[in-house]
């Protein structure tokens, strides 16, 4: 079948056919695009090591003139945080301004719900209760909101949403804690992401925001707001940050559930890249499944990494 | 065993027992993070030959005055998301706990009631095994609640109905007479 080959970008477009991306393909599929939206870990980088050639791929983006965005639902880290380890692992003239993490977007959520989105003083608003670490936590506050169990509650701050994050300090007293603030049904509750685990480097795993949320979830009846991928919230953020072109822009990933799925939702092509979670063999699989929503976690297009787009941007 | 270090990254080093082939999720008020990765380690490494038993799916454990804490079936949950496979409960609605009686004590099901406050453990397990269902009011279920499973057209829900309730099981004690 044809559909979604070559021509570049479409948003309305049939089946993916999780094509693989070189030679003639990859310059008809990387000319037209404005920009490129990254995933992070196990696209740029696996652990403290990048993948060969993406801090180069990323510097010829920058000479073609096109843009380079990244998305990430890791929400262990702040922008901040992770701005300096693009620099330590080699990747030039990445700013914090152009990562977009599942814990700032959450933030940025939990600002919008709780204040209006206009910032203020944070007074009568409510506190949030973040079952996460520290880099989840300064986002948090950063985004102009008061902490459950940080200094004394004012008058009429009652916890108005919990906040379930990457938080390798959980605990069934957490957990408990969260369902005391739940039976407030005005309580919002939020998740930064739905992933069940994470790859460690050496093929173990750990558990993932989405089997704490699964927990808190089961405790206190209630179905968590999730802002990170595959939802579309934190492509809100881009377009109102950057204001993207969907159908010039192109979503690179490792993990089909969340990123090729978010490209699908958001209107954008999609390319896996084999340097993480997703094999080849479960793409294909999906692909020939009978499900509707099988087909939604077909990539557009494959490559082995993400080197291999150099060869398609001009010298 | 003592974990090393305080995160992940050393506890995923910790030597995993050779010996161990099953995962069993109960009421941990201990529960962690790190408890949740150990888990997710011998189930990864076991894979099917690793068993995943949980005791029970219960949510909430009631407490006085409509507080509650959370039960065990929210640990269970996190590690199934974790792992991406199912467990196999013992507890109720499952009729293995009814079958260890039955084997146990000679009952006759017919002759038998089950007497609960839930009603997909206590009814549903009565239900399924044949016994005759007895509601009582003074825990988790109100009313409102069963007759909305009998107005439903579906027969699933139809087994959560119970044959007969009452306000509070010393409502039986008049029946029971010299």
């Amino acid at each position: 079948g044809g559909a979604g080959c070559g021509g570049g970008s479409s948003s309305s477009r049939s089946m993916a056919s999780c094509r693989r991306l070189s030679g003639a393909g990859l310059r008809e599929v990387l000319g037209p695009a404005q920009g490129l939206l990254f995933d992070c870990d196990g696209v740029l980088w696996a652990g403290e090591r990048a993948v060969p050639g993406a801090p180069e791929l990323l510097e010829r983006l920058r000479r073609s003139g096109k843009a380079a965005l990244f998305v990430s639902n890791n929400s262990r880290r702040s922008v901040a945080e992770l701005e300096r380890r693009f620099s330590r692992l080699g990747f030039r003239g990445v700013r914090a301004e152009h990562v977009f993490s599942s814990a700032l977007c959450s933030a940025l959520f939990l600002r919008q719900r709780l204040l209006g989105g206009g910032g203020g003083n944070g007074s009568g608003a409510g506190r949030v209760f973040v079952l996460g670490g520290e880099g989840l936590r300064g986002e948090v506050r950063d985004a102009g909101l008061r902490l459950a169990g940080e200094d004394e509650p004012a008058p009429g701050e009652p916890v108005r949403a919990v906040l379930v994050g990457y938080d390798d300090q959980f605990t069934f007293a957490k957990l408990a804690q969260a369902c005391g603030y739940l039976r407030d049904p005005q309580c919002l509750l939020v998740a930064t992401d739905p992933d069940p685990w994470h790859p460690l480097s050496d093929g173990q795993r750990t558990p993932g925001t989405g089997s704490l949320t699964a927990a808190v979830e089961t405790a206190s009846g209630r179905k968590a707001l999730v802002v990170g991928k595959p939802n579309t919230y934190m492509f809100d953020c881009i377009v109102e940050r950057f204001g993207v072109d969907p159908s010039r822009t192109l979503m690179v990933g490792d993990r089909l559930e969340t990123d090729i799925l978010f490209g699908k939702n958001c209107g954008l092509a999609t390319i896996l890249t084999l340097t993480g979670v997703s094999r080849l063999e479960e793409a294909q699989a999906y692909m020939a499944s009978d499900s509707a929503a099988a087909k939604d976690l077909v990539p557009n297009y494959y490559v082995d990494s993400i080197a291999d787009l150099i060869p398609g941007l001009d010298e | 065993a003592v974990l090393p270090g305080p995160a992940p990254a050393d506890w995923v080093q910790a030597p995993l027992d050779p010996a161990v082939r099953a995962v069993l999720v109960g009421f941990d008020e201990h529960f962690s993070y790190a408890k949740l990765c150990q888990a997710l380690r011998y189930l990864l490494r076991g894979g099917p030959d690793c068993l995943l038993v949980g005791t029970n799916r219960d949510h909430r454990l009631p407490l006085e005055g409509g507080a509650g804490i959370p039960g065990t079936g929210c640990l269970v949950k996190a590690v199934e998301t974790a792992a991406q496979r199912e467990a196999f409960i013992v507890g109720k609605p499952n009729r293995f706990m009814f079958d260890c009686v039955a084997g146990e004590f000679q009952v006759d099901p017919a002759r038998t009631i089950m007497v609960g406050d839930r009603l997909d453990t206590d009814i549903l397990m009565g239900t399924a095994c044949g016994l005759t269902t007895l509601l009582t009011l003074t825990g988790v279920t109100a009313l409102d609640e069963v007759r909305g499973h009998q107005d439903s057209g579906c027969p699933a829900r139809h087994s959560l109905v119970p044959d007969y309730y009452v306000d509070s099981i010393a409502d039986l004690l008049p029946a029971l007479g010299e």
